[in-house]
């Protein structure tokens, strides 16, 4: 999100496989992600899901578009062990939250660039539907 | 715009085309694959970003580990600005599990180039969470209309 600087705790949104997923998520209270879309590898495994009918969740916090985000991830893992019934602590990964923006800075970096260089940008492109 | 248009030397053009030239190089070297890091003035090169909006461009860098106090942003000409700032604690290169080389940082230091005209001298900062927020009003052009 644009503002990232200025929302203290992310919003977590939900995206289901099929129906009884997105129930699930619902009865758990969270946000179902209505509008946008999901990429990457969690989106093919959504997916895979999907076509033979296994039941898959994810989960997609609020984040910085450009930096590594640990605030973020133990936003969804916190979710993550609500829906569950789990307890996963996530202190550790808030107090080392510096350190891994320190290290990640590189490796974002390199993505980043490969970003650039497979031309992301081309998922905000307008399509011709008339 | 005034139509008589002064006649210029041939030497001024050169020089035009020279510091087209020179910017045009200077781009080049910066786009250039570096390290992020600098071992002889100890810095790291912090991740960075520039948006620009219609009325405003933003720069925004991360900066964990940085004292909020020592966070500095210069203007270095009309196109450039220096963002600076030391660290709470320096960092080796062993922290980052790097045996084949020694060094520690203890700073961040990065120049960021600003795509369009701004007015630096009306620059606003923020620094909020670990990420320094650069607020850059752009410069008004002139409007001419369709005649």
């Amino acid at each position: 999100v644009q503002n990232r600087q200025d929302v203290k705790e992310p919003k977590v949104f939900g995206a289901g496989s099929s129906e009884d997923s997105i129930k699930l998520l619902r009865e758990k209270g969270l946000e179902i992600l209505n509008e946008g879309f999901i990429v990457g590898p969690q989106a093919l495994i959504m997916r895979y899901c999907t076509e033979r009918e296994l039941t898959a969740i994810a989960l997609l916090a609020q984040s910085f578009f450009k930096y590594p985000d640990p605030e973020a991830s133990a936003v969804a893992i916190k979710k993550f062990a609500a829906i569950t019934d789990k307890k996963i602590d996530v202190s550790d990964l808030l107090e080392k939250g510096e350190e891994i923006r320190l290290r990640a800075r590189d490796i974002m970096r390199r993505t980043q660039s490969e970003l650039n260089r497979m031309k992301k940008s081309q998922e905000y492109d307008l399509p011709l539907y008339v | 715009m005034s139509r008589e248009r002064r006649k210029r030397s041939i030497f001024e053009i050169m020089m035009e085309h020279m510091e087209r030239l020179d910017d045009w190089a200077e781009e080049l070297l910066e786009s250039a694959e570096r390290p992020s890091w600098d071992l002889r003035s100890c810095c790291l090169e912090p991740l960075w970003d520039v948006f620009v909006t219609d009325d405003e461009v933003l720069v925004t860098a991360d900066l964990p580990y940085a004292q909020p106090e020592t966070v500095e942003v210069e203007a270095m000409g009309e196109n450039m600005i220096e963002i600076s700032a030391k660290m709470e604690r320096s960092v080796r290169f062993a922290d980052f599990g790097i045996t084949h080389r020694k060094g520690e940082f203890s700073s961040f230091r990065s120049r960021v180039r600003i795509p369009v005209p701004v007015e630096t001298e009306r620059m606003k900062i923020h620094f909020k969470r670990g990420i320094l927020e650069v607020h850059l009003p752009r410069k008004k052009g002139y409007r001419i209309k369709i005649e």
